[in-house]
């Protein structure tokens, strides 16, 4: 069966626990898309990474290892989640997945809150299954995290998006829906 | 660590087809209370069933024990996930949580006659001691909901030692665009 992960990033503390702000599994286009998968019969798997505001390794890993990765699984991460998929990866150099998609990938490059969560020499097997979603006008701490990425992981593609900020609905309701993954996603 | 699970009902096919219409965890109420514990401290997990229009006990099953429950877990269902929750707590009879919140619970299966998937998600024994390893157990009903819910409740109502109702007036089966948030939902998760 045709199956998805969905990944979310890091909130900052604030809007954890601020009411203004959705859960993370329910922000910007994440429901949609899980939404837009499932009628098409997908099985979509959208967790909640508890206190994601104070991120590591593990918070994100027990999450996944939820669900059944497979040879049809596409995993999609977004900022920290993506970032996490990295270190995922770089863990399980043998792991069986059809796809994984990028989202603006975080590194944290400062090391400013991360730990040791992403503190690890990368080195990607299956590159040619991976594609990197950036934008020409993300904060800067994606630009560079994304420019670290390119070095060690160079056969992944690499898709450009202007205009598309951090790929968030914050003040842009735009990305509450993304078509462009949904299609990326579908694709052969 | 206190923790929640959320579990949805079942939506009608035409809802699950609709690429417009939410998927079953992510609307109505259930966002809403998924923040609403996040911000009090909960570990909060809203799973989706695969095909929930369908009420395939093994399908609900695999995809609900994809989370762990324990002594401090709060599990919240909704019309047909609270009738899987009763089924599932009578069947694993080593389950011991904290809190079991049943609203508009479902496990009649005269309400949808002639549908083998339900009649076998139906065909459980409840198991009527259950109070013995669930501080709270409480219905939360409403007074115009479904004449299957009603029966439900009736049924839980005699077979579950302990069982509390709260009756909520004219809130349908809290499933429409009255119920994006459900205070009173949330003070009993919350309640000690």
């Amino acid at each position: 069966m045709k199956n998805a992960i969905i990944l979310h990033g890091m909130p900052n503390k604030d809007e954890y626990y601020s009411e203004e702000f959705s859960s993370m599994s329910n922000s910007h286009w994440l429901p949609w898309l899980q939404n837009q998968l499932m009628t098409k019969g997908w099985r979509v798997n959208v967790p909640e990474v508890f206190e994601s505001f104070a991120p590591t390794y593990q918070k994100w890993l027990d999450e996944l290892r939820r669900y059944n990765v497979d040879e049809k699984t596409v995993l999609i991460g977004h900022s920290c989640g993506g970032g996490f998929l990295l270190r995922w990866m770089h863990e399980n150099p043998n792991v069986l997945f059809k796809k994984v998609i990028l989202v603006a990938p975080w590194l944290d490059p400062d090391n400013e809150v991360s730990g040791d969560m992403f503190d690890v020499e990368f080195n990607i097997k299956q590159q040619e299954k991976v594609v990197v979603y950036e934008s020409d006008d993300d904060f800067d701490t994606i630009i560079r995290s994304v420019e670290m990425v390119k070095q060690f992981m160079p056969n992944a593609g690499y898709v450009e998006f202007s205009g598309y900020g951090h790929f968030i609905a914050d003040n842009n309701p735009k990305m509450l829906e993304f078509p462009e993954l949904l299609e990326e996603i579908l694709a052969k | 660590m206190k923790n929640a699970i959320i579990l949805h009902g079942r939506p009608s096919k035409q809802q699950w087809e609709d690429p417009q219409f939410p998927s079953t965890s992510n609307y109505y109420w259930i966002p809403w209370l998924q923040k609403q514990l996040a911000l009090a401290g909960y570990d909060v997990q809203t799973p989706e069933v695969p095909n929930a229009y369908i009420p395939n006990y093994a399908v609900w099953k695999r995809s609900f024990e994809q989370y762990k429950v324990n002594e401090q877990s709060t599990l919240i269902g909704h019309s047909c996930g609270a009738g899987f929750l009763v089924r599932w707590l009578s069947e694993n009879v080593d389950a011991e949580i904290d809190k079991l919140l049943l609203v508009a619970p479902w496990v009649d299966e005269a309400g949808d006659p002639d549908n083998e998937y339900t009649k076998e998600f139906m065909n459980f024994e409840i198991d009527k001691t259950m109070k013995g390893r669930i501080k709270t157990i409480k219905i939360i009903s409403s007074s115009n909901d479904m004449a299957t819910i009603q029966r439900s409740i009736k049924i839980l109502e005699s077979k579950i030692d302990g069982i509390q109702t709260i009756e909520l007036v004219d809130r349908g089966h809290f499933y429409d665009d009255s119920a994006m948030t459900f205070p009173e939902l949330l003070q009993e998760v919350l309640a000690a």
